[in-house]
């Protein structure tokens, strides 16, 4: 008996068992939400936390990772999803099709991306992505015959080939299964020489060509990656969402993309679940309990701020307290019993004669 | 010809917009080692305390503008202490996303003291209302005269007090190397929540230029100005103070030129079948695309001074 409660310990232990029960977790979602267990607007919000799960991790890999920080994120997330939707809508491809076209497309224009970090690093990189996610964003709102502009264009949920058309509970599903293996894929590529190549990097770049890194070779193949989940991501957007418009492809987007990596966690990747987690559905629960306060109706305008001070202050907080992210914070408190635990020993070993006495 | 008098006359003052907010960026960047997402923001959250004592008590903007000041000289010296101070052992990105926290609670804020304020239709007004100049032909507005002149000044004092006074040269110390310096016995704390204070109040008077110009405000509206701020220290460089605010003016005149005459290009060549896309806007895009060829050929910005690595 207690061999095979050890056997299931270690198993839960393994990485690959702990994103498949994740999976099994985030698919049983939709079934508690019909069941009544769970209330409704939380499939919403979960489909979209896990999207921005999904591109958190590729940004994880950049900066957490390579060390490049990257501001750009927002456009290629909102490319992928205007092309997905004028793919299936305008040129009727059928969804697959448009998936693989809208990957392809963003991983090109990420390629170039990565080109121009060739040239430049740290600051003047992350400003010269937040350009490029600005020229994005900008063509967004004047493309108006692409992206029909302020009013949204929207995909309606995926038609797959086999499973046929799904629906809201379903499309849940499916991203669900996405983000497992996005998650189950990025730890392959850091465990291999990928992520040991990356690393190097992150660390010095001109020790790393010193080992024989190629350095050409990894920075354009971490913008690439980026770029791929950023594709990958803003797909599961259009597919989940009724409409998308262009104003959500800004500055801010990506800001809490990078948000969500440094609060979470960086090169963690269930810390960068964990950010998501925190920054996104954060901002619904503070607005619903705003609700619950007396008077709300007459001070509504005023208190429409609350989610965001609340996340915001969040943010300051846990970096300051925690500067490599709240996923580092159950080592800590693993620390904090053994040490604990430590000192009742001492104190338990050293009075072991009283003790006896008074028994 | 008149068109681009008006043009450059716009440019300039857009130019100033930027250049103030980009200096104030680049003081707290080479003080505190941080680019700040957060000066957008802080000029916001006052350019509301400005609009708010204009049009609900009746100030004049002579005195709306300098009490504006003094909250954003407050508000500088908060968030070092309060924010900036504390997290000085935190790495440089970290302290990027605290700025960036920074910008949700103020904006999460701005509501709670101005909600009414906005949604009555917030508004700063220019400071001369009335009167125009005849340049070479082309009537100018005084007012666009005035902020021109007026941020000119303030940018010839400012470089003046780092160059010629002992507090600057504490200024340029710190800038240069804090950890020196403050062996050196220069107060660096002292300096760096000085830098924020400034950077505040430049943030400020840039939005309160701005704002005119933009209409009722919101907690956004500065977000603009923000990237563009960035975008000019990155093309100036990031070495000098100087080159970013050169790197504004160019940026301001260039995005105003390149969305009148690019738009009259397109047409030039596609005539009206696809203006309902290639507005006037398109101005901005391709100075952006220039820029970024540009910082390909010339990582370090317009006024770049290597930095060699050791390794």
């Amino acid at each position: 008996m207690g061999k095979s409660k050890l056997s299931i310990g270690k198993g839960l232990k393994n990485p690959y068992v702990q994103y498949l029960l994740f999976g099994v977790i985030l698919l049983s979602f939709p079934y508690l939400t019909e069941a009544g267990i769970l209330p409704a607007y939380l499939l919403r919000t979960y489909g979209f936390v896990m999207v921005y799960a999904i591109a958190a991790l590729g940004l994880n890999l950049l900066l957490g990772y390579s060390g490049l920080a990257s501001l750009g994120t927002a456009g290629f997330i909102g490319f992928s999803g205007y092309l997905t939707i004028s793919l299936v809508h305008d040129l009727s491809l059928p969804y697959a099709a448009a998936v693989v076209v809208a990957i392809l497309v963003p991983l090109a224009l990420g390629l170039v991306v990565g080109f121009i970090s060739l040239r430049i690093d740290g600051m003047y990189l992350a400003i010269a992505t937040l350009i490029v996610g600005e020229i994005m964003r900008t063509s967004f709102v004047q493309l108006t015959s692409w992206t029909n502009g302020a009013s949204g264009r929207g995909l309606g949920y995926p038609k797959l080939i086999l499973l046929g058309q799904l629906n809201r509970a379903q499309t849940f599903s499916l991203i669900a299964i996405v983000l497992v293996l996005m998650m189950v894929v990025t730890y392959n590529l850091i465990r291999g020489k990928t992520g040991r190549a990356l690393v190097a990097m992150r660390g010095s770049s001109a020790a790393a060509q010193a080992m024989g890194i190629n350095l050409v070779r990894y920075r354009l193949l971490a913008f690439g990656l980026a770029t791929v989940y950023a594709a990958v991501a803003g797909i599961m957007w259009a597919s989940y969402s009724t409409r998308i418009y262009p104003s959500e492809w800004s500055l801010g987007l990506s800001l809490n993309l990078l948000a969500v990596v440094v609060v979470g966690g960086i090169k963690s990747i269930w810390g960068t679940v964990l950010g998501s987690v925190i920054i996104y559905s954060s901002t619904t629960i503070i607005a619903d309990l705003a609700q619950k306060i007396p008077n709300y109706a007459a001070i509504k305008s005023q208190l429409s701020g609350l989610p965001s001070i609340f996340t915001g202050v969040l943010i300051i907080v846990v970096i300051i307290v925690y500067p490599y992210g709240l996923i580092y914070i159950g080592r800590d408190i693993k620390r904090l019993y053994m040490y604990l635990k430590s000192l009742t020993k001492k104190k338990r070993g050293l009075p072991t004669s009283t003790d006896g006495g008074r028994n | 010809m008149s068109a681009f008098i008006q043009l450059l006359f716009k440019g300039l003052e857009m130019g100033s917009v930027y250049a103030l907010a980009t200096l104030g960026i680049m003081l707290i960047f080479r003080t505190s080692v941080l680019t700040n997402f957060a000066q957008g923001v802080i000029g916001m959250f006052n350019a509301f305390v400005v609009s708010f004592l204009l049009t609900r008590l009746g100030w004049s903007i002579w005195l709306a503008v300098p009490i504006g000041l003094v909250t954003a000289f407050l508000t500088g010296v908060v968030v070092d202490l309060g924010i900036i101070r504390p997290a000085r052992k935190v790495n440089s990105l970290s302290k990027q996303i605290i700025t960036m926290g920074l910008v949700i609670v103020i904006v999460g804020i701005t509501p709670l003291f101005f909600g009414k304020l906005e949604s009555d239709g917030a508004r700063v007004f220019r400071f001369l209302n009335a009167g125009s100049i005849v340049i070479l032909g082309t009537s100018i507005d005084y007012n666009i005269i005035f902020n021109i002149a007026l941020v000119v000044v303030i940018l010839l004092a400012l470089f003046l007090f780092m160059q010629k006074t002992r507090w600057g040269l504490a200024v340029r110390a710190t800038a240069s190397n804090s950890q020196v310096a403050r062996m050196m016995g220069i107060p660096t704390r002292m300096i760096t929540m000085g830098a924020w204070a400034i950077a505040a109040m430049l943030a400020t008077l840039s939005a309160v230029l701005y704002a005119p110009l933009f209409g009722n405000l919101n907690p956004g509206f500065m977000t603009s100005i923000q990237i563009a701020a960035f975008i000019a220290c990155v093309f100036g460089g990031f070495q000098t103070f100087f080159g970013p605010v050169l790197a504004a003016y160019i940026l301001g005149i260039s995005v105003n030129m390149a969305g009148y005459y690019g738009s009259s290009f397109f047409q030039l060549f596609f005539g009206d079948r696809i203006s309902d896309d290639f507005g006037s806007q398109w101005g901005t895009q391709i100075v952006y695309v220039l820029i970024i060829l540009f910082i390909l050929f010339k990582p370090l910005g317009l006024i770049g001074k290597k930095i060699v690595k050791k390794v």
